[in-house]
């Protein structure tokens, strides 16, 4: 072991390892990211699945195994659950269940885009006003400002009252509604970074401007913009579906959480279960996407760590150094990157005591 | 700089901004296909009625005269006509203020507390099981959907319990206990994200100021830890909350729109629905300035509130 740590640490690249890699062990270790990371998990198959199902196989797979989510039947209206119809049926007598597997497609691909716009966006508008400061920066901060100081709901249903509602607009509107709040934060980061000491080493190396902005500084501060895009999945989710609900946003036949429970509000007396289940999958993909992004904003933040509360016990030490078998090096180099070499969490580190003087 | 000329550099910083939302919202709703004439007129309407409205509103004018003549009529005041409704819309506002204000300062004076009591208490026991227990509600809240929420509370107490009415907005001053009965479950419903949101910042705040040297200092001195909670780590933590109070408006505003509908409740947010059913011009612009202005109000108080609590800030 410890012939070999010395090639280890000559191997390791530290800016990788300090970065995205140290991420993703640390998130191991939290309960909470692993829990979020296996809801999205699951909802991505569901939405591929269904999406296949009816590109590819003309919704084969769901027929055989629920019904047809878009068959109607004038004899089953509003029937409630049972062995055929497990969340019961709606007021075409459409299986619910079948139609809550095909929303999942809608509610994740506005997720995905929507936060997509944004974030890119974004960042793009925000780093670049940071960098180039003066009045470029004046005019675009204000200009996204604008956009900021319309309340989020109020301002994607206008624009969908112009685009017209339909899904791609959908998209459309929540990405521009994004927008302001990845640029605030990316152009945060981009005027912290721009005074540290490595771009003036990149400045005095004759690094291009573009190359120190995008290859430098936009790479170290996107780790904040990520735990953002994340967290802002489930707004963005909640957000698309109550336009859906108030009758902006996706069409029927389109099977979508939100327009579903539009339809449900007014038979909530009779038919309690399609306001319910439709709800209660927003509840779940939303907070599986929350889960996920509170794992990774603590597994980013430096100063707390997701692995220190367990302290190993004296026997499993005694056990781990009596017998070398087991000394796992993979391990060692876990703690490594996670805590002394990392050269980000020094910065850190030094601004904290900064601050606390 | 003194916290004057901040102030005064603050206003005249939200005057652009305000231009920006009117352009915006303007370019927007002369976008809209249609016009509100055709709407309002419903089928087959006579042509020459039509032209009649249009011109009689000036909506047949060219887009740019419109603009500045719109424009000219804000800085004397004048948010907008309702062409529905035949009203200004400083009117219509004023007469639907109340049901809003009353919805979002109820939600907001229940949140508030319930945040603060709940973020220190998970803060104390810091991954502990209270900790635990207090995020994951947190997370929960978060995620809810608020229409959702809406439609299960109606469904539980006004259905299924029948304690509560399932919809429609009392007065106050007309009739204080159906007016109470009325508000519960508009209240909880827009009050639940708010107290997650709030719960977690007030819990990372206190997390971090817990952390700080002179916690521990004091803890050194053996004072009590309910006086550090309370009386030390309290105050520090409530600075970073106080900027966040004034964006919250936004989700309130937000919020209100969604559950004025389900609860059909006549606020602001329902009269914005039905102008944009109605592509009631007036109605939209004046509404979204009056929200911007809102939201850019609440935010230039809550700076200004933050370096009244905090002396160690200073603009420059």
């Amino acid at each position: 072991m410890s012939t070999d740590t010395s090639t280890n640490i000559q191997n390791k690249e530290f800016e990788t390892e300090s970065g995205v890699l140290a991420t993703i062990k640390e998130l191991r270790h939290s309960g909470t990211a692993i829990g979020g990371l296996l809801i999205v998990s699951l909802l991505l198959v569901m939405a591929i699945v269904s999406t296949v199902d009816i590109i590819l196989l003309d919704n084969a797979i769901i027929k055989s195994l629920f019904g047809d989510p878009h068959e109607m039947n004038s004899l089953q209206i509003y029937a409630p659950p049972s062995m055929e119809h497990p969340m019961g049926t709606d007021q075409y007598g459409r299986d619910v269940l079948g139609r809550i597997i095909y929303g999942s497609r809608v509610a994740l691909a506005i997720g995905i885009i929507a936060v997509g716009i944004g974030f890119f966006g974004g960042v793009t508008l925000g780093a670049f006003a940071a960098y180039k400061g003066g009045y470029v920066d004046d005019i675009i901060m204000r200009a996204l400002e604008t956009l900021y100081s319309i309340p989020g709901l109020v301002l994607a249903m206008t624009m969908m009252a112009i685009l017209g509602p339909s899904i791609y607009n959908l998209f459309f509107a929540y990405g521009i509604i994004g927008i302001p709040a990845y640029a605030r934060v990316i152009r945060s980061e981009v005027l912290s970074i721009r005074e540290e000491e490595y771009i003036d080493a990149a400045k005095a190396a004759g690094l291009s401007n573009s190359k120190i902005l995008f290859r430098e500084i936009i790479p170290n501060g996107l780790s904040a913009v990520l735990v953002q895009a994340t967290l802002s999945m489930g707004s963005v989710i909640i957000g698309a579906a109550a336009l859906s609900f108030l009758g902006f946003g996706v069409q029927p036949p389109t099977a979508s959480w939100g327009r579903m429970l539009n339809t449900a509000q007014s038979a909530l007396l009779i038919a309690p279960w399609v306001a319910i289940f439709p709800g209660l999958m927003i509840f779940i993909t939303v907070m599986g996407f929350n889960m996920l992004g509170d794992g990774l904003r603590d597994a980013m933040d430096p100063r707390t760590s997701l692995r220190s509360p367990k302290m190993e016990s004296l026997e499993e030490y005694a056990d781990r150094v009596d017998d070398p078998t087991k000394a796992d090096p993979a391990g060692s180099d876990e703690w490594l990157a996670g805590t002394a070499v990392s050269g980000k969490d020094a910065r850190k580190d030094a601004t904290d005591g900064g601050e606390r003087r | 700089m003194s916290i004057y000329r901040y102030s005064a550099r603050r206003i005249l910083q939200i005057i652009p901004v305000l231009l920006g939302v009117f352009s915006l919202t303007f370019v927007m709703v002369h976008a809209l296909p249609g016009n509100p004439v055709r709407i309002y007129l419903g089928l087959n309407p006579s042509q020459s009625l039509e032209q009649e409205l249009l011109a009689e509103y000036g909506f047949n004018q060219p887009l740019w005269k419109q603009y500045l003549d719109y424009l000219w009529r804000l800085l004397h005041g004048n948010i907008g006509e309702s062409f529905v409704r035949k009203e200004p819309v400083s009117d219509l506002l004023m007469s639907r203020l109340g049901p809003t204000v009353t919805l979002m300062g109820l939600s907001y004076a229940i949140a508030l507390p319930s945040a603060l009591l709940l973020g220190v208490y998970a803060a104390a026991t810091h991954n502990e099981l209270g900790d635990h227990v207090s995020r994951f509600f947190g997370l929960a809240g978060l995620s809810t959907p608020n229409f959702w929420l809406g439609l299960m509370l109606i469904f539980i107490m006004a259905y299924l319990f029948d304690v509560l009415p399932a919809s429609g907005y009392v007065p106050f001053t007309e009739d204080p206990v159906a007016s109470i009965k009325h508000l519960i479950l508009p209240v909880i419903t827009l009050a639940t994200a708010q107290t997650a949101t709030l719960m977690r910042m007030t819990r990372s705040s206190m997390v971090e100021e817990l952390s700080k040297d002179y916690v521990q200092t004091a803890r050194a001195y053996g004072l009590p830890e309910r006086r550090i909670l309370l009386k030390h780590a309290f105050r520090n933590a409530l600075l970073p909350l106080v900027t966040i109070i004034g964006l919250q408006l936004s989700f309130l505003l937000d919020g209100s729109v969604v559950i004025e509908q389900i609860f059909a409740i006549p606020g602001m947010g329902r009269l914005g629905y039905n102008g944009l059913l109605q592509q009631d011009y007036g109605v939209i612009i004046g509404l979204n300035i009056f929200f911007a202005i809102l939201f850019l109000v609440g935010v230039l108080i809550t700076d200004l509130a933050y370096a009244y609590i905090d002396p160690r800030i200073r603009y420059n």
